[in-house]
């Protein structure tokens, strides 16, 4: 029987270092969310979306976020069957189990927001016809923060959609020198079909009835409502992040074999679950701080229960 | 609460040192005049300048209980006068212990009763441990019996902890041991002088009444002294144990989940990973105590009575002794 550590396994051994990486993705699969991936070129971000897509069997795609994209190209679109004389509905990339957005803020708002649309409401609209998106969905988008010639921010509004937010870093000294060691000849191959569609939709039930305790559920609120009117916050999470903690804490426990959450669920998601939801002001600029250590300083603030 | 300090103050207190006078050789008396002016002179000149203010209120905020070594917050110090002055020069602000001062920003808010005048400090902890912030205070003259009195706000203590992740950075040994002996060394001399201001009013006091009473109450002087009772470490384990063990519920859970976590190094607040890591490999049998609470207290109900008898087992079988105290 397929577990999801057998899913986190299968990454590991694909993605060389990068623990933190494979379990956000794996615990986003459990939590049925979606997860932007930040961090420089060449650190894995797109191998490891390749490589979850390859784990998880079923329907993958990958768009390459560009200038002139439109929505169509994401959504689908209407065309005219001169053989049936009808006009026929062909579905875009974003119909797939695993969506892989590739340099998501490189393409303007209006394709953003077709993507984040289906995101949300887990269903497009082409044309006349509104279609229900594939079981399971996920989009992993990747993102180079620091390269911002030719890009689209996308607003807080839209970043709320993604349930975590992964800064991806440079692998250790020791990892970067396994990393040449193994693929300088041979490409990284992803292990395919390592578990169905059906094992997921399980496990994502089963991560519904991990037991949360009021005590954590009310550190997860805590926890956000501390973000609200911080030092250096302009605005802070909105109770969205609360329920992306709660069910990502589910998630942990899960994929580590608990049948309940622990405050320790809370604390590790919560930089991953607010740094895309918290807004800082020109202070934090001005004074050369980081918007992790200002998370990090409000997460230490709020007592663990 | 105020504290007469100021000259005039003293001036009042001429009968006392008349009683004081009155008794002992003239080397005594020489001795006892000697303080009495050194220390009226400056107080008696001070008090010349002081202005008349009704303070009526003097506090001390910080806004985080809690920072990190080398985090900024800001301290607060609020009086509110019933007059209208345009400065509040004479205010004195606290002395600064493991922290450094950044800067300072006065404001003076006018108030339908008065004025309100805010300085704030921004300061920055040292080093993990306690930042503290001595009183500050004003000397003034009370309009309304036209004392001179000292006001002073509360003391104020920071906790600093390590950033998490963070080394816990080093220090100077030979700073740190100026830092943390000057207010000892201050503290001890004060003491000192107040001591012996103390015994001198004291033998005044008993041969006065001796004059008084010859009788001796021998039977207060063999009372003994009450003990303070120092409860350690194992102790507060079986007290909460014991409170768990009677009521099971979740407050007597929270209750031993803390001593636990105090006995495996981890500060209050901590989660279990927290207290993990300050255990080490110190003690297993403690990090499975701690898993187990964890689940009794976290857990699906329908777990949390057998997580509850498997800590309860395990507390009957834990050796306290043999732990070195948290």
């Amino acid at each position: 029987m397929t577990t999801p550590q057998d899913v986190r396994e299968s990454l590991g051994r694909t993605i060389v270092g990068q623990a933190e990486v494979v379990d956000a993705l794996v615990m986003a699969l459990l939590a049925d969310g979606h997860v932007l991936l930040e961090g420089m070129p060449g650190v894995a971000k797109t191998l490891a979306c390749r490589a979850l897509a390859a784990a998880v069997g079923g329907n993958f795609k990958r768009v390459q976020f560009t200038p002139d994209l439109l929505p169509s190209d994401i959504v689908g679109t209407r065309i005219f069957d001169q053989r049936s004389g009808e006009f026929v509905t062909v579905r875009g990339p974003l119909f797939a189990n695993i969506v892989l957005a590739d340099e998501i803020n490189r393409a303007p708002a209006k394709v953003q927001s077709a993507l984040l649309e289906g995101m949300q409401e887990r269903r497009a609209t082409i044309g006349p016809d509104t279609l229900p998106l594939p079981k399971p969905f996920a989009v992993l988008a990747t993102m180079n923060p620091f390269d911002a010639d030719g890009t689209y921010a996308l607003p807080l509004a839209q970043l709320d959609r993604f349930l975590l937010n992964v800064r991806v870093g440079y692998p250790s000294l020791e990892n970067e020198r396994a990393i040449v060691e193994r693929f300088s000849a041979v490409a990284a191959e992803p292990e395919v079909d390592v578990v169905t569609l059906a094992d997921i939709e399980a496990w994502q039930a089963d991560v519904r009835e991990v037991h949360l305790n009021d005590r954590v559920r009310d550190y997860a609120v805590d926890l956000v409502r501390a973000t609200r009117g911080a030092k250096y916050v302009a605005s802070g999470a909105s109770p969205r992040a609360a329920l992306a903690l709660a069910i990502l804490a589910r998630a942990r426990a899960f994929l580590d074999g608990r049948s309940f959450a622990v405050p320790d669920d809370v604390r590790e998601l919560a930089p991953g679950v607010l740094r895309h939801r918290v807004a800082f002001d020109y202070r934090l600029a001005i004074d050369g701080g980081d918007g992790d250590a200002v998370l990090a300083d409000i997460v230490a603030s709020v007592p663990a229960p | 609460m105020p504290v007469v300090s100021s000259g005039a103050g003293w001036i009042r207190c001429a009968d006392a040192l008349r009683i004081l006078l009155a008794y002992g050789s003239s080397t005594w008396r020489a001795a006892v005049v000697g303080v009495a002016v050194l220390a009226l002179t400056p107080m008696a000149a001070s008090a010349q300048s002081l202005p008349r203010l009704h303070i009526t209120a003097l506090g001390l905020h910080a806004d985080q209980r809690v920072v990190h070594p080398g985090q900024s917050f800001h301290v607060t110090v609020h009086v509110h006068v019933k007059e209208k002055p345009p400065r509040l020069d004479e205010l004195v602000l606290p002395a600064l212990n493991n922290a450094v001062d950044l800067g300072d920003e006065r404001k003076r808010v006018p108030a339908a009763d008065g004025t309100d005048f805010y300085e704030t400090l921004t300061v920055a902890a040292n080093t993990v441990g306690m930042a503290s912030f001595s009183p500050a205070y004003i000397d003034a003259i009370d309009p309304g019996s036209g004392r001179g009195m000292r006001y002073s706000s509360q003391s104020l203590n920071v906790r600093v902890t390590p950033a998490s992740g963070a080394p816990v950075p080093e220090s100077d040994p030979v700073a740190d041991f100026f830092r943390k002996s000057m207010p000892a060394m201050v503290r001890g001399a004060t003491f000192l002088a107040v001591a012996i201001v103390a015994v001198i009013a004291a033998a005044i006091f008993a041969v006065a009444r001796s004059r008084r009473s010859r009788v001796a109450n021998v039977a207060a002087s063999e009372r003994p002294k009450p003990v303070r009772k120092v409860v350690p470490p194992a102790d507060q384990l079986r007290d909460a144990s014991a409170a768990y063990r009677a009521r099971g519920d979740d407050a007597s859970l929270d209750a031993l989940r803390n001593v636990l976590f105090t006995r495996a190094g981890a500060a209050p607040g901590a989660t279990f990973s927290d207290a993990l890591r300050a255990l080490g490999a110190r003690d297993p049998h403690l990090a499975r105590l701690m898993a187990v609470a964890e689940r009794a207290r976290f857990g699906p109900v329908h777990e949390r009575a057998a997580a509850a008898r498997d800590l309860l087992a395990l507390l009957d079988t834990y050796a306290p002794e043999g732990v070195p105290a948290a």
